[in-house]
């Protein structure tokens, strides 16, 4: 696996956020590193991988922290819905600045659709499963 | 007595609702009999000014009239990216009450409440590209959701000022443009650009939104001292309470005896202490001085009309001057 890939793309996340947000994203979670090897695979250039996993990241962090929300904990609350809001928002800035905007087009409906069954009462277990999906089928239609 | 501000413009708020509206009845994955839709068809119908989705139609009109049509995408998804800001601003200012009635956490619960404006901006931005020039208006539609990325700072920044007496004006208009200017700004520029607007005047076009957007804010800090409860629909004083930072506290903070009263304040402080330090802030002068500077902002935008000098839309601009002039 391109440990350095997912490693390099994490320093550059946490280079683009915004100081005054204290965010720090860590390269600890397993479906992250599945991605990495996945996008990893393909005939692109490094840095448009390192674009494609970065929105991975913060989609996955975003949603993260808006579904472990702490309703007595005002400051902590706030926090989390802050720090959400921020990185779904980050995933834009970072798409559209690196011209793969139709990376969003992919990304958004899986996101709204997240949202949606969260609404519903149904888990967002298969969310990364359907993440993957998509961005296999997004670098196929590119590498094309 | 004058016309609102829409009827001045020539736009019809029941049309920009009936947008407002479509966003979520066109959407085939949303059930009409869903807690959600319902949340947000009650917000649309709670109305209000809708300036965002105006200012988006003004600058429409500095573009081609073969495109006007395309700011009204502009217009429906900075409104919704507004409403979810509200929402979970909300949350986040503990707030049970907006426009007077329950606002959506507390008519629901927290996790509803974020979802529901989660899905909101996904679902404006996914509308916005529908239909027609799918590429470009989907850009466009992302160009402007990363926009929370500036708005979110201006909100890292109020939530770490909170009962911060040492904050500047300087830093207290940084955090304006970012928490609010900026998205104003942004409703001039892109309906203009939608409508395929020269790039100059778009650019012209958002630091004039972007002046009275500072103004409108002011305005905004006022209302929590000048307007009851019941006028606002929320909590009066509720600024304060929260220990946000607004204009006239900071001009509040130069004058020794109010300052003395101030710094007592902490997010523990009794009822009695905020009461009196609102009070006192009431009769002092510092109201008048912070009309004063939403003023000059406004004045502001009203010198970049001199950019659009013979453009047929320039009333438009004029009639958006005097409403805020107006207004603060």
């Amino acid at each position: 696996m391109d440990k350095k890939l997912l490693l390099d793309t994490l320093d550059l996340v946490n280079e683009l956020i915004h100081k005054q947000t204290n965010i720090e994203l860590h390269a600890d979670d397993r479906s992250l590193q599945e991605l990495a090897e996945m996008i990893g695979s393909y005939c692109m250039t490094r840095s448009r991988k390192m674009t494609v996993l970065s929105c991975c990241m913060l989609i996955s962090v975003g949603i993260r922290k808006h579904n472990h929300l702490l309703p007595d904990d005002k400051e902590s609350l706030a926090r989390s819905i802050l720090d959400g809001d921020y990185l779904i928002g980050l995933i834009y800035r970072v798409a559209i600045s690196r011209k793969e905007q139709k990376l969003l087009q992919k990304i958004n409906p899986i996101y709204k659709r997240m949202q949606l069954q969260s609404l519903e009462g149904r888990g967002n277990e298969g969310f990364m499963t359907e993440l993957k999906r998509e961005i296999k089928d997004y670098l196929d239609q590119q590498s094309a | 007595m004058k016309k609102p501000l829409h009827e001045q413009l020539q736009i019809s708020l029941h049309e920009i609702n009936e947008m407002l509206l479509h966003i979520i009845q066109s959407d085939h994955e949303l059930q009409r009999s869903s807690v959600l839709y319902a949340s947000v068809e009650q917000l649309i119908m709670a109305g209000g000014k809708r300036l965002r989705p105006i200012m988006a139609l003004v600058g429409g009109r500095f573009g081609t009239s073969e495109r006007a049509h395309l700011a009204w995408k502009a217009a429906g998804l900075l409104e919704y990216m507004h409403m979810a800001s509200l929402i979970h601003d909300d949350i986040i200012d503990d707030s049970p009450l907006r426009r007077g009635e329950q606002s959506l956490h507390a008519a629901t619960d927290i996790g509803t409440a974020v979802h529901a404006g989660n899905y909101m901006i996904a679902r404006a931005l996914e509308w916005s590209s529908e239909d027609e020039l799918i590429d470009e208006n989907f850009y466009m539609g992302a160009e402007l959701a990363a926009l929370i990325t500036e708005l979110c700072v201006g909100e890292y920044d109020q939530l770490q000022h909170r009962f911060d007496f040492s904050m500047t004006l300087d830093e207290y208009l940084e955090k304006t443009k970012r928490k609010t200017a900026l998205l104003m700004g942004a409703c001039m520029s892109a309906g203009a650009r939608a409508a395929g607007a020269d790039e100059a005047v778009a650019n012209k076009l958002y630091e004039f939104g972007e002046a009275l957007g500072i103004a409108f804010q002011i305005h905004d800090d006022l209302l929590d001292f000048t307007c009851s409860s019941e006028q606002l629909g929320k909590p009066s004083g509720a600024d304060l309470r929260n220990g946000n930072i607004t204009l006239p506290i900071i001009y509040a903070l130069e004058d020794e005896e109010l300052r003395r009263q101030l710094l007592l304040l902490h997010r523990d402080a009794t009822e009695a202490q905020f009461n009196e330090a609102i009070e006192a802030v009431k009769k002092s002068a510092v109201l008048d001085r912070s009309r004063q500077l939403a003023e000059q902002y406004t004045l502001k935008a009203k010198s970049i009309l001199e950019n659009f000098e013979g453009h047929p839309s320039i009333k438009d601009l004029q009639v958006l001057v005097s409403y805020f002039l107006k207004a603060v």
